[in-house]
């Protein structure tokens, strides 16, 4: 599984996801729909990663733990109380865009 | 990796006046390239002329790497990027974050005060930067024309960025 290409087919296929929090992990599997519960690693010091995780949790789009409390997260996690993930808006940039460019 | 998904999301949705598009990344990536092949190569399929370019330079600095030594990398890939700069012109520089574009958009700054070509700089922060800014960003904040934050805590710390909600 080292350094697969994709991991889309995968995805498609769980129904449950455990991720590190990695920001391209998170969003691939919450724009597809499935529940992620992100295991943080507490033993990287000032670990920006934390900070997308901590607001996905917040919002109540993702379960978070650490390592030593995934089986415990894994037992009493209720996933119906996560909330859908609203796709970003792109197109947003691109209006910005052109009206800063010039191109309307 | 999640830099370039990122950039090729934002770019999802240009028209086709935004070309030719020009890729610039570090010789060290190894995932970047077939990544942005496979987005034009889709892209062809609804603008069949669309014309991209692809450019490495020497990576500016690792993950964590000192600061004395990143300067020294980063002037060493400023050596390379100040004549693609020139030489590609560009009208307008979007990036968002990876070392890489500090030495494109410095070329570009000097290429502005040299008179020989004014580039708009656009710099999107990741989304992965909720509270804090990276070190790319927090340079890049004073030099870029526009400066786009993805979450409103860094719109609130940094009022002069543009915040558009969630862009990829």
């Amino acid at each position: 599984f080292r350094f697969k290409d994709s991991l889309a087919e995968d995805l498609q296929s769980a129904d449950l996801v455990i991720s590190h929090a990695g920001a391209g992990s998170c969003l691939e599997t919450l724009e597809k729909g499935k529940p992620l519960i992100v295991v943080i690693n507490d033993k990287l010091m000032n670990n920006h990663q934390l900070e997308l995780a901590k607001q996905l949790h917040k919002d109540g789009y993702v379960l978070c733990c650490n390592c030593s409390t995934l089986v415990e997260t894994l037992q009493l996690m209720d996933l119906s109380t996560l909330k859908p993930f609203p796709p970003g808006q792109p197109e947003n940039f691109a209006l910005f865009l052109d009206k800063i460019v010039g191109f309307q | 990796g999640g830099h370039t998904t990122e950039i090729l999301r934002l770019l999802s949705c240009l028209s086709e006046s935004y070309s030719p598009r020009h890729y610039i990344f570090a010789d060290s990536d190894k995932m970047s390239e077939a990544k942005i092949r496979s987005f034009e190569q889709k892209r062809a399929e609804t603008f069949p002329n669309s014309q991209f370019t692809l450019h490495r330079i020497p990576r500016s600095r690792e993950v964590r790497q000192s600061w004395t030594s990143s300067v020294v990398t980063t002037l060493y890939s400023l050596l390379h990027s100040l004549p693609l700069t020139n030489k590609l012109k560009p009208d307008l520089i979007l990036c968002n974050g990876p070392g890489t574009c500090i030495p494109i958009c410095i070329s570009a700054l000097l290429l502005g005060l040299l008179g020989i070509k004014r580039s708009i700089i656009v710099y999107v922060e990741s989304i992965c930067r909720v509270e804090t800014l990276s070190l790319s960003g927090k340079i890049l904040y004073y030099f870029s024309d526009y400066f786009i934050v993805q979450w409103p805590d860094l719109k609130e710390k940094y009022p002069k960025s543009v915040y558009l909600g969630r862009i990829v």
